[in-house]
């Protein structure tokens, strides 16, 4: 503890602080763009063309891009990476073209299909050719490979110890990092605002909870301000 | 009133721009100091003592401006040009009642770090152990972290551990020579630092939003705020398009009541096209006690007299004000301010072309017309329901915590700008 400082903590009960919270001013201009934001950036299209009729909200962004996006993130969550592929290349095919690591995971993704499908030989030619030569290159490209390829020594891939490899979160997870760089192509951030700044406030509530009692607000659903606990 | 009043323009603030040090302050200095024309550089000039000079001859001497507030670090740099005869100089901060013929540190309120024996100084002759000394060549370096209140120093770009906590403003950037021909040259940012404070700055940035990411939403949560926000404000087609296009989010109640969401929803968009008239017929066989609501007409009529100057229908609209808006006067201060407000639209030929009266021609003025019937609609059929959406509970409460955590932190530090956080 410093110089200066009391240890009793300042306390601002549940009335102060409702009082001061009427004081902010939030545009409501601005919460409609964050519900907007959210839209374009989680793809739910629809809704947003729907919220731009409703509110008259711009969503900033050309909404059939939206769409593009949205078909080749299910193009890999369903497996279909080459068609995925595909679609990145004829949307923009600087989005490939500039990232290696991308380029590799995507590759390493067919490979895991081609695997899950049981097309052990295929497996094996596409690991060969497309893979094992980037491998070469990059010391972590090649450790993942190496991985990817030891799916074939299991006949219960299920119970191995690379089985992760086969979960829907690895799909997801190579979905994501393609949505990621389709957004920053098109300069977008690659999460939506909204919950980021949820998470500031809980960052912001957690920090101030070590020098004030105030009322948090625990359950963001309800967004009930909690009650102070008493003094002592 | 409520929030969502119209014709409550909220300003955009413009903030004066802090005042920073950019030279030191000659009108006031230490002995035997020779200030360089730029105001950049100080030369001891005690012809009568080589060394050993009296504990109460320091050349003492401030910048120009205090250390400005609203930043994450401030820092300042001092290159040694000549340690003269005995090296005894110092950087640091001290207050404004700071004793210019001391050493900064030795004083309440000063802190210093020195160069003949490389320790830290803080109201004390005593120094403590710190770092390295520093001679003719050296360019050493002093900043404050103002959120976390920690005072630091540099050495030739190397940045040492933090030299003191709690550091409360208001200080002066602070430099003392005290040998014959010690020479010192500062500089306030006009030059590139050897330090790289921006790298740190960056650093330190990072590691706040990784703690910030650090931070899990349940699963769903975002979802749910947008669905409730939807609700809230009645955009019943974008709430039925979201939940098509998505599995239910956990949590989220389906099937109940609605609170007469679709009605809410017709009434909105007949706002929004700029229907008045429409929007009263709905609100007179849905809701009827709603027209009872003298302040909910008056913004009704209000927009109906805007809606009718974008159609140029100038007669029809006075005609208009006289026989709906006229009875209004006099009944209500508020009124009759914002009467005066919406009757200038008049003045003008072409108003949304005008400055002072465009705002109230957009969308956003329907909007704001939309929001403050359907909060009224809200109070009346679900009077227990928060009058607020809890999106903009969550956000007023970011703002707010921010804002006392600032507070608790000394008012030091960077503003949380929720406004710029918020801008898309």
């Amino acid at each position: 503890m410093g110089r200066g400082e009391s240890s009793q903590k300042k306390t601002i009960n549940k009335e102060e602080w409702e009082k001061k919270l009427s004081t902010i001013k939030i545009r409501k201009e601005d919460m409609n763009k964050l519900v907007m934001n959210f839209l374009v950036t989680e793809g739910f299209v629809e809704a947003a063309e729907t919220f731009q009729k409703e509110s008259g909200t711009s969503p900033g962004v050309d909404l059939s891009s939206v769409n593009d996006r949205m078909a080749i993130r299910k193009a890999v969550q369903s497996g279909q990476v080459e068609d995925a592929i595909e679609k990145v290349n004829d949307l923009n095919p600087e989005i490939l073209e500039d990232r290696a690591q991308l380029f590799f995971h995507l590759q390493q993704q067919r490979l895991i299909e081609l695997i899950r499908a049981g097309n052990v030989e295929e497996a094996l030619e596409f690991a060969q050719e497309y893979l094992a030569p980037r491998g070469e290159e990059n010391a972590a490209f090649l450790e993942e490979l190496e991985r990817t390829v030891a799916l074939l020594a299991f006949e219960d891939t299920a119970n191995s110890p690379v089985s992760e490899l086969l979960e829907a979160s690895q799909r997801q997870k190579t979905a994501s990092e393609l949505n990621a760089a389709i957004l920053s192509s098109q300069c977008q951030e690659k999460e939506s605002r909204l919950p980021n700044l949820l998470k500031m406030m809980l960052w912001a509530q957690n920090q101030l909870d070590d020098k004030v009692s105030f009322p948090k607000i625990n359950d963001l659903i309800t967004a009930k301000l909690e009650d102070v606990p008493a003094e002592g | 009133m409520s929030e969502t009043w119209p014709w409550e323009v909220t300003e955009d603030k413009q903030e004066e721009p802090e005042p920073v040090p950019y030279e030191l302050n000659t009108t006031k200095c230490g002995n035997f100091l020779f200030v360089g024309k730029d105001k950049l550089s100080v030369t001891y000039n005690n012809s009568v003592t080589t060394s050993g000079a009296h504990n109460n001859d320091v050349g003492a001497i401030q910048a120009n401006n205090p250390v400005p507030n609203s930043r994450w670090i401030y820092y300042f740099e001092v290159e040694i040009k000549d340690k003269g005869a005995d090296g005894k100089i110092a950087i640091g901060f001290s207050d404004a009642d700071f004793k210019l013929s001391r050493q900064p540190g030795w004083e309440k309120n000063s802190y210093g770090y020195h160069g003949d024996d490389g320790k830290r100084y803080h109201a004390s002759g005593q120094g403590l152990a710190y770092a390295e000394t520093y001679t003719t060549g050296d360019v050493v370096g002093a900043g404050i972290r103002l959120g976390s209140q920690e005072m630091f120093f540099t050495k030739n770009g190397r940045l040492f551990p933090t030299a003191f906590r709690d550091v409360r403003l208001p200080l002066y950037p602070t430099i003392a020579v005290h040998s014959k021909n010690e020479c010192v040259e500062v500089n306030f940012g006009a030059k590139p630092f050897v330090f790289d404070l921006e790298a740190v700055v960056a650093k330190e940035r990072q590691a706040q939003q990784d703690a910030v990411e650090s931070f899990q939403l349940p699963p769903g949560l975002v979802h749910r705020v947008v669905q409730q926000y939807l609700q809230h404000y009645g955009y019943s087609g974008t709430l039925a398009a979201l939940e098509a296009s998505s599995s239910p989010a956990p949590g989220s109640e389906q099937g109940n009541p609605r609170d007469f969401l679709q009605k809410r929803s017709e009434i909105r968009e007949l706002i929004l096209a700029g229907n008045i008239d429409g929007a009263m017929e709905e609100l007179a066989s849905a809701f009827p006690e709603v027209l009872q609501d003298t302040s909910l007409m008056f913004h009704l009529h209000c927009q109906k007299l805007i809606e009718l100057v974008k159609l140029h229908s100038f007669q029809e609209a006075i005609e208009y004000a006289r026989t709906h808006l006229g009875p209004y006067q006099g009944q209500d201060t508020l009124h009759d301010t914002t009467l005066q407000e919406v009757m200038a639209v008049l003045a003008y030929a072409e108003p949304a072309e005008t400055p002072a009266v465009s705002h109230m021609m957009g969308l956003g003025q329907r909007e704001a017309v939309a929001d403050a019937i359907n909060a009224a609609l809200l109070k009346l059929v679900a009077p227990d329901a928060s009058t607020q959406a809890p999106m903009m509970v969550l956000l007023k409460h970011l703002g707010l915590t921010q804002q006392e955590l600032r507070e608790a932190t000394g008012s030091q530090g960077e503003v949380y700008d929720l406004q710029r956080a918020l801008t898309i």
